[in-house]
This record gives structure tokens, sequence and C-alpha cells, in this order.
């Protein structure tokens, strides 16, 4: 209360310092790890300095472990599945921040309980669906997935955006002589496109991020994303060569954290006003 | 520009009744405003007139023709929102312009026509702003303006200065009224501000839970008040009212209050006596009587405004208020007597509430 | 014809939604209870034997006592430490938007990747969290993190602590922001202290956010495997096997389907348990944000 700002700042950073510490822990790990000599790997006393940074170990990593394959991999599945998510979240979400139905109620019930359902307790049931339907090594079976697991979120960040956006502007474009259609395509959606571009990052990133179904459902290398690709080099080797892997680790990550470090506020805003209240 | 008419209109969503059966015509040219306070339903009527709000049974005419079915697109009605409503994402001159674009008149006429507006409503500098760079009043005067350009049938007005401070309010309504005199488009105006209402309206229309209390002119409602309701609701401070017996002797009629005293009003048909009633006394019309005559109240409060003294007091443990425009020097604990002259005093049946 | 336009406007993700979400839940409940190859052609109907299997087997009840602790373990340490945290975060200090950005930013990364690298760091000889404790001279030995259950199981949960942190936090924080200053500023001038402003202002108005933080955490972190599955596969020796890492392995290392998908609807049970307590945690304080007072008669059919 009586403290002054700088008192206060110095206090919260000590007091946050352990996390802190903790988060970047791992980064320092993966960079170091990264830049470091194969022949500097396992060393005893095990240290964190090093003799050199070894830049090639990226290029090295891209030709030896087919990462730009799995790059490309990801881009598909997470910009198609970004696409599909956000095509079928928009009309709903309209249709729940502005109108009134039967089974609105019902419907945004539905919504909670798929989000709740996680891919693994239904990845037995979805491996045989795809199975039947001829997708598995198929990337379009992650697409269609991740699309639907992604889509109660994005319907919720949606709605909680448009629902920000005053019902009156549509009202006074009817009342201007617009149809619905016009309305909603000179009015509304203009509007709504910094929401659109918001929701679709972070649904990039979920689907960037996913495993479990891509461990599961590509079962051939070349259908590798870039999480079961990376982790395909760690499981069941006897040697793995760690300065690749972590330099696949970083190239991998940083983008997509510098992205979502930019966005956060944008999530916490919405969850604000969606998910919580 | 064209009469509104509305027959039997009600309105209900899901099973709960909003409106119960709205008559109301409104004529050519005419400014009506509806009051009332908040959930009353005039904010629905309004919006159905404008075709935001389905009609559940009745009929709303515009000239002669049933728009019940009518989108509100093709409706040719104007309307001003309470938040504004204005396109953040336009300048001024494409907010004003929209609707004319939307018709695809030619540019030039588009032009003549939003700097015509632009030039009525001192909006001439800001055509190239966004709304967000505007002050409230602007804001205010840029939604009038993409009503004005349009040469509309009928202007809706949803409590558009509510969101302005007291004293923009003041000059909003003038200005709006001024081009009411200028424009002579039939308008709808709502509002909850029943000073309001009496400054602008031809017609005020009194809502309340759904229901019309009264329609007339101004001064209509405020020297003959329907019921209760508008008397409470029409005036400011609000009329003074106490419940008691109306009884007569020689010296004519009275109303008796439960403290015993006798407050003389004027002669009613014979055959009322016994019958409980309440009286109704608007405070600026209060007068202090001579010595010996009146009724005798203790001074609470003294509140002076400058152009009046407000006085609150008690008769017969009611709270109650008097004006007085000449200045007095009352003390709290002071004793005064009041005078109410005989045509000022109202009378409403306690039952019903109806004026007698 | 207009009452359908809402209609039509949900029907498509609504077909997606009971496609790829409804229709795996109904396969699972007819597998379960099936006999089913190991390539997965189903072999008849056997009733309850999949279940009967299920909870036969000790190893589901390992599993099971260890998914518990794993669980309450991972979301009390969570809340423990995101509470005071998003307190410090809602405060104005220098450095707040760096310090948010930060303690963000495990949220950004995969949980395979944030496994993968933690899986190197704790490497028993030459991991660099042995190389920093060797060098600060806190121990002098390397010490084999991941070799034996203890440790090991230990170490996820704290790894999983540190991972659900950024978005309960976020929730947290949601809630702080909404929190009425003007209370605080009575309770000053009322003469309370520090202490008493958290207890009696800050912990009841924040009770919602926080029930709503525990539901979601508890089904994302039961749900949660690729934090384990990537640092010790459940190993060694199964030590560190939960439900959802022995349901992967029944399913797509043992080719034991029937009792995988047995395993499957009782998690799902579980789920669907705590999601109807997370549906009225929501529908209790939600001030539904739909544009007429009269929706809610009609949104609550």
């Amino acid at each position: 209360m009586t403290m002054s700002k700088l008192t206060r700042s110095v206090l919260y950073w000590l007091l946050l310092s352990p996390l802190v510490v903790v988060i970047l822990f791992p980064f320092g790990v993966m960079f170091v790890t990264a830049v470091r000599p194969r022949d500097e790997l396992f060393v005893y006393p095990p240290t964190w300095g090093f003799s050199d940074f070894r830049w090639e170990n990226f290029s090295e990593m891209w030709v030896k472990t087919n990462f730009g394959g799995a790059l490309m991999n990801s881009l598909y599945v997470s910009i198609s599945a970004t696409a599909i998510a956000l095509l079928l979240s928009i009309p709903a979400a309209y249709a729940m921040s502005r109108y009134r139905f039967a089974g609105k109620g019902a419907y945004r019930i539905f919504l909670l309980m798929t989000q709740m359902m996680s891919p693994i307790v239904l990845v037995l049931g979805l491996f045989r669906l795809m199975m039947s339907l001829g997708l598995v090594n198929d990337l379009n079976s992650l697409v269609i997935t991740y699309a639907a697991f992604n889509m109660a979120f994005t319907i919720w960040m949606l709605q909680s955006y448009f629902n920000s956006i005053p019902r009156d502007l549509e009202e006074a474009a009817w009342m201007d002589g617009a149809s619905h259609l016009t309305s909603l395509v000179r009015i509304f959606l203009p509007l709504a496109v910094p929401a659109m571009v918001v929701t679709a990052i972070f649904t990039f990133i979920n689907s960037w991020n996913e495993f479990v179904l891509a461990l599961t459902m590509m079962r051939s290398s070349d259908d590798f994303t870039l999480p079961v690709q990376i982790y395909a080099q760690v499981a069941g080797r006897y040697q793995v060569e760690w300065h690749h892997v972590m330099a696949g680790t970083v190239l991998a990550t940083v983008p997509v954290a510098i992205v979502f470090s930019w966005l956060q506020r944008y999530l916490i805003r919405g969850m604000a006003l969606g998910a919580v209240k | 520009m064209s009469s509104v008419t509305i027959r039997g209109v009600k309105k209900k969503y899901g099973s709960m009744p909003v409106l119960h059966g709205i008559d109301l015509d409104i004529r050519d040219q005419e400014f009506v405003v509806l009051v009332g306070p908040s959930g009353c339903g005039k904010s629905t009527l309004l919006r159905m007139i404008a075709g935001l709000e389905t009609v559940s049974s009745g009929d709303i005419l515009i000239g002669d023709r049933v728009i019940n079915d009518v989108p509100a697109k093709s409706r040719d009605i104007a309307m001003v929102f309470q938040n504004y409503a204005l396109y953040p994402h336009m300048t001024v001159y494409e907010n004003m312009s929209f609707s004319l674009r939307l018709r695809r008149e030619a540019k030039e006429m588009i032009d003549r026509k939003v700097r015509e507006a632009a030039d009525i409503l001192n909006l001439g500098k800001f055509l190239e702003r966004s709304p967000r760079q505007l002050s409230g009043g602007q804001r205010q005067r840029v939604a009038m303006g993409r009503a004005l350009v349009r040469d509309a049938q009928v202007f809706l007005f949803d409590e558009p200065l509510s969101n302005l401070d007291a004293k923009l309010r003041v000059v909003m309504r003038t200005e709006i009224k001024a081009l009411h005199q200028r424009l002579k488009t039939t308008s709808v105006y709502v509002t909850h501000d029943q000073i309001e209402a009496m400054t602008m309206a031809d017609r005020i229309v009194v809502m309340n839970a759904g229901r019309i209390e009264q329609i007339g002119t101004p001064l209509q409602l405020y020297d003959t008040p329907a019921n209760l309701f508008v008397a409470d609701f029409i005036g400011s401070p609000s009329m003074n009212v106490i419940r008691g017996v109306l009884g007569g002797d020689g010296d004519g009629a009275f109303v008796a209050l439960p403290d015993g005293a006798r407050l003389p009003v004027p002669g009613l048909a014979s055959g009322r006596t016994g019958q409980q009633v309440v009286f109704g006394v608007r405070p600026e019309h209060t007068a202090l009587a001579a010595d010996h005559t009146g009724v005798a109240v203790e001074v609470e409060v003294v509140e002076p405004t400058g152009a009046n003294i407000q006085v609150y007091t008690k008769l017969a443990a009611t709270p109650f208020c008097a004006i007085f425009t000449e200045r007095h020097d009352f003390q709290p604990g002071q004793t005064i007597r009041l005078h109410f002259p005989q045509d000022k005093i109202h009378l409403f049946d306690a039952e019903t509430g109806q004026r007698l | 014809m207009q009452k359908s336009i809402p209609m039509m406007m949900i029907l498509p993700s609504l077909a997606l939604a009971i496609g790829i979400i409804g229709y795996p839940i109904l396969d699972l409940a007819f597998t379960a209870t099936q006999e089913v190859s190991r390539f997965g052609q189903l072999r008849g109907f056997v009733g309850w034997d999949n279940f009967a299997e299920v909870f036969g087997d000790p190893l589901f009840w390992e599993s099971l006592w260890r998914t518990g602790i794993w669980t309450f373990a991972v979301v009390v340490g969570t809340l423990g430490i995101s509470m005071p945290v998003a307190m410090i975060l809602n405060d104005d200090f220098y450095g707040r938007g760096l310090a948010r950005v930060i303690i963000m930013l495990p949220w950004a990364i995969s949980l395979t990747m944030t496994a993968v690298v933690w899986r190197w760091a704790l490497n028993g000889r030459s991991g660099l969290l042995n190389a920093t404790l060797m060098q600060a001279g806190l121990i002098d030995q390397p010490i084999e993190w991941l070799a034996t259950a203890g440790t090991a199981f230990t170490v996820e949960i704290l790894v999983g602590i540190l991972v659900s942190i950024p978005f309960t936090t976020t929730i947290l924080l949601g809630g702080l922001s909404a929190m009425p200053q003007d209370a605080y500023e009575a309770a000053v001038v009322d003469g309370a202290s520090g202490w008493h402003q958290f207890r009696y202002i800050t912990l009841p108005l924040m009770r919602p956010f926080i029930n709503i933080a525990i539901v979601l955490n508890v089904i994302y972190v039961f749900n949660s495997l690729p934090i384990i599955w990537v640092m010790t596969e459940g190993g060694p020796a199964n030590g560190t096997d939960i439900l959802v890492t022995y349901l992967y392995k029944l399913a797509f290392r043992f080719g034991q389907l029937g009792k995988a998908a047995a395993i499957s609807l009782i998690m799902f049970g579980v789920l669907l348990i705590f999601t109807m307590l997370y549906v009225a945690l929501v529908s209790r304080n939600d001030t539904d944000a739909a544009p007429d007072q009269e929706d809610e008669a009609d949104d609550h059919v």
C-alpha cells in the first residue's frame, strides 16, 4: 500500500525469480545444446560451457532429419485445420451471438462437453474411424480431427468477440436500407476481422503443437508432423543426436513462441470475456 | 412524410407479454414522444415500428400501408440509436452517405445531400474524421445526419440524448426540436425523461407496464393527468399525493385527512361523500396562507435553488413538498401555513387511481 | 423460414463435432463389449468381459492410483503457485509486461517439445540440470533423475505444474482484473489489513474463478499424455504409468483393443462427471452476453 513502485517492483521480481528461472531453463538448455559440437554432448562432469558455436548443426539437422518435410506437413495440417475450423465456426458463433433459437443453451453445453473430451480418450475410436474411412497415414485425417477438436474453442472465442460488436450497428445498417447479407459483409465482417485473425492464430498454434493424434494416425515417417518427428528421434533409439533434436525444437518452437507472446493479451481478454464469464 | 397508425399491437417474448394491446395514431408531421419508466415497453414499440422486432398481433401502418411483414430495410424509416451506432470503420462522410450509396444514388447527389446535412448540423469540419475522434455531442450529430440525408417518411429516436451530459442534453434537445420545426418529418421519440418529453413533444404518450396510460399534449398531461401514474410521472418534483376521505358540510366539499385536518376541494356531485380518495397538488401550486387559515405544517428541510425555494414538510404524516418563487427565510422547525388554490387540486379514486 | 436461419448456421459445426467427437464415443462403447483381435477385427459380443478383465488387472489399479496422485499433485501445485503469481501480475510494477510474457511462455510450446527438452536436461550423466547443480556445488554426483520411478514421477509432476501455470494464471488474472476496485478502497477505509483484504474480499470474490480453474485443470491434467509419454513412456517397469499412458500402450503396443476401449469408456465416464461439474459452475455465474434479457427465458430450455 505505502510501498513505492520501485520497492514493489524489486520485491515482485524477487518473488517471481525462481519461477522465471525454471521457465527459462529449458530454453537455455535448447540453445546451448543446439549449438554445441557433437562430441561435447556427453562430457563428464556435465557443464554449461562449450568450446565453439556450431551453427552448422542447424543445416545438418535440416537435411539429416527431414525437418523440411515435417515442417511442410505441420504447415499443411495446421493451416487447413484452422481454415476449416474458422469457416464452420464463424456462422455458428454469429448465430450464438445474434439469434435466439430453441436449443441454443443445449448447443452451448454440447460445445463445452466436446472441449472437455481430449483426443486421448477418444484416440482408439478415432483411429478405428479413420481406418474405416481409409485416412490412416493421410494428413487429412489430422486436418478434420484438429478442426473438430478446436471448434468449441474457436466458436467460444469468436462469440465472445462478436458479442462485443454492438448489435445496433447492424440494425442501423438495416434501417439504412441494407439487406442482412449486405450488413454482414459491409458492417459486421470488417469489424470482426481482428477477432478472426487472433482466433485463427491460436487455432493454428494448437494444431501445430498437437501430439497424440499425429503420433497415432501417421505411421510413416514421411507423414510426421514436427512434434512426432522430433519425438521419433528420441524415442526407442540407442543413440540420440541431442544437438540435432535441440536444433529442431528451437526451430519448431521459437517462431510460435514469439507470435504467442505477442498475442497472449488477446487470449487473456478473450478468456475474461468468454470462457470464464 | 407520413402518418403512423398502430392498431391493437401486442408483443410477447415466448409466453411473456410485453405490450398488451397498443392503439395510437401519429399524424403526419407530428412529433410524438413515448415516455415511461424503463421496462414499460416504449423501446419495444419503437423497434416494432422500425421493423427490428416482430409484431405478435395487431397492425402497424405507415400511411395506408400495413407494414407488419415489410423488412426494416424497405420501410423507409430513419432511426437514431441510443448509442449512436456509428460504423466505426467508416468516416463521418461514409457514415452519413452509407444509405445513399446502398441505393446507388449519383455521386454528385450524395455529395450535395451529405454537405447539406453537415451544414445544418455544423459537421462540415468533421466529415473526414472517424467516429472515434469525435466528442459525444458530435457523434450524436452524425447519427442525426445519417437520418437526415435520407428524406425518410418517419424519424425514430431511441433515447438519443441519454448518453450526453446534462448541459449538452439541453442544447441538443432544442436543436432536435428546431430541426423538426424546419423539416416537419413525422417523428417518434422515446425517452424516460419527462422533461425531454414535455419540452419536445407535440403529443406525449405515457406508457407503463406495457400499456398506454394517457395520450395528450404536454399541458393536457400536466393540467389534467388521467390517473395517479401520470400525475406522479409528469412534473418535477412530483405531485404531492395524500390519502383521505371525501366529505361535505355547509361550507362545501372537503377531504378529511387521517390526522383530522380538512382540505377544502371543489364541489363534486353529491353521493361521493365517504369515498376514499387521493388528494393531489403540485409543489409549485401551494401558496402561503394567512394566519388561522389553511393547514399548518412544520418545515423540515429548506432547499433554495436560486430560482425558487423548495420546502420539505409532512402533511398528515405524508412527505410533502412546497415550492415558492418568492424568497422566504424559512428555518427548520418553523411552522408555516399552506393553502391550495381550488383550481389546482387533483382528486383521484383511491381504489382505481383514476381521476375524479 | 426465418426461424431456421440460426439452425443452418450452426449445423455444419454441429455435424463435424458429432462425426469426429460423437461417433467415436459410440464406437468405443460398442467395441468395449466385443472381443477384438490384435488387428482390430470384432469377433462377437462378450458383454462385460473386457471390463472384468480391466478390473482384474493390477496394472489398471496402479495406474488409476497414480493418475489420482498425478492429477491431485499437479492441480494443487499449480493453483498454489498461480494464485500469488496472478496477484503479482495484476498489480502495477516495472516490467509487468515482460513478466507476463515470460510466465505465459510455456503455454506457447507444445508439451511434446517441453518434455523432449526436459528429458535431455534431466539426462543422468550429462544433463544440464545436473550440470547446474554440480557447478553450483549442490551435488557432487550426477543424479539419474529418470532411472527410478520415484524421482521420475516427481519430476514429471513438477514439469506438469510448470506447464499448467500459464493457463491457470490467465483464468485467475481474468478474475482479478474484474475485481471491483472500490471494494478494496472501502475495506482500507474500514481499516482492513492486507491479509484481511485477501481473506474477506479477494478470496470470496475469486471463488468462482478458482473453482473453474480447478475443474478445468483436473480435466486437462487427467487427460495429459505427452509429458509422461515422452519423458519415460510410463517406465521404468510401468512405475510412472497413468491411465492415459496405460491406455495408449494397450491400444497401440499390445493390441488389446477391447480392454483399451473399456478403459476409454471408464475415463469418459470420469470426464463426464467433471464436465457436468464444470457446466454447472459455468452456468451458475453465466452473465449471458446475449442481446436481450428475454433471452434467458428460452435459453434454459
